[in-house]
């Protein structure tokens, strides 16, 4: 075996594993050898710092008692901000507009510009008001048909209808 | 017949106290070594040694208590990391050189500097869970691959890599203290 060892198989040599050929590679070329002395020396140390000597102990300190009570409140408004604008709480769709509404809308329209009843605004007697308004001026409208000026041809037309 | 079930009683007392003086040194350190917390590691060897004694009680057929007791302790080990984040709000996780935690040296024996240790210390708690397992009992405790890959359910080349991984780490971590 010509080719140096990698480090995981140097770990398996220096822990007792490996093969026979990696170990006498290990052995025999210079540079693998000392790169084998080096780990067995860490290993060594750390074997020993943590066997032997002594380990530090943790700090008793208490952490600050707010930090997982204001990440809770945090995580909270979160949520609640991602529920108020989530998609499935937006308004629901417009609906398609029915035919029928459509026509009955046209209906509505139209009885309210032409239907002649009674109750509706639009009017004749409007129409020559405004005629009679238009020809002599704006003689007679509510209380002015007692009026003194007020001319005769003028509010026979308004009560023609 | 009561005095035979008096006498295996004391027997089994006598086999625990042996067991317990042998071995709760190394239980001990090797709690402190997994958690990372001196008291938790008690409170965990004292669960390992209940455990060992209800263990002589019910069975009687000869075992090798030590791997067994290590076995236990590691799994007792890794059941705790997993409910500590519930502590979370308990502790700072800053470690003091405290020189009289679960010493086996005084300080004045100490052959190490007080920053190497504690950059090795701080090198393996930052281990993850498995690595420190794997290289406590493989490298520190001295068992062979196989019974390691037994002891933690894992494959042969499993812990060869978490093995491999932590020494990695831990050499990374010595390079700045040599």
């Amino acid at each position: 075996m010509n080719r140096c060892v990698s480090d995981e198989t140097l770990v398996a040599i220096a822990t007792g594993e490996g093969g026979a050929a990696e170990r006498t590679h290990a052995r025999q070329c210079p540079r693998c050898a000392a790169r084998a002395a080096a780990l067995a020396d860490d290993l060594r140390l750390l074997r020993h710092a943590l066997l032997e000597e002594p380990l530090p102990a943790l700090d008793r300190a208490p952490r600050a008692r707010w930090i997982p009570v204001a990440g809770a409140l945090a995580a909270s408004a979160v949520l609640a901000l991602a529920w108020a604008v989530a998609p499935w709480r937006t308004a629901p769709a417009a609906q398609p507009i029915q035919v029928a509404q459509v026509s009955n809308l046209a209906l509505d329209a139209s009885v309210a510009l032409f239907d002649p009843s009674p109750n509706t605004i639009a009017q004749v007697s409007d129409g020559a008001y405004i005629e009679a308004a238009l020809n002599g001026g704006w003689p007679c409208g509510g209380l002015g048909l007692y009026d003194v000026d007020c001319r005769g041809a003028d509010v026979a037309a308004l009560y023609d209808e | 017949m009561q005095a035979v079930g008096k006498h295996a009683l004391a027997n089994e007392q006598a086999d625990y106290e042996q067991l317990y003086y042998a071995h709760r040194a190394r239980v001990l350190r090797l709690c402190h070594l997994l958690l990372g917390d001196p008291d938790e590691a008690q409170e965990v060897s004292q669960e390992v040694f209940l455990k060992l004694h209800r263990a002589l009680l019910a069975d009687g057929a000869p075992i090798n208590w030590g791997p067994w007791l290590k076995t236990v302790a590691v799994n007792a080990c890794r059941d705790r990391r997993r409910s500590r984040w519930w502590r979370w709000g308990r502790t700072s996780d800053a470690y003091v050189d405290n020189e009289h935690a679960s010493s086996f040296l005084t300080p004045e024996q100490s052959a190490l500097s007080q920053e190497t240790r504690q950059r090795i210390w701080r090198a393996f708690n930052s281990l993850p869970g498995r690595q420190k397992e794997v290289f406590a009992l493989r490298h520190l405790e001295g068992w062979s691959t196989e019974e390691v890959a037994g002891a933690l359910q894992l494959s042969s080349g499993t812990v060869k890599r978490h093995l491999f991984r932590a020494v990695q780490h831990m050499r990374a971590a010595l390079g700045g203290a040599k």
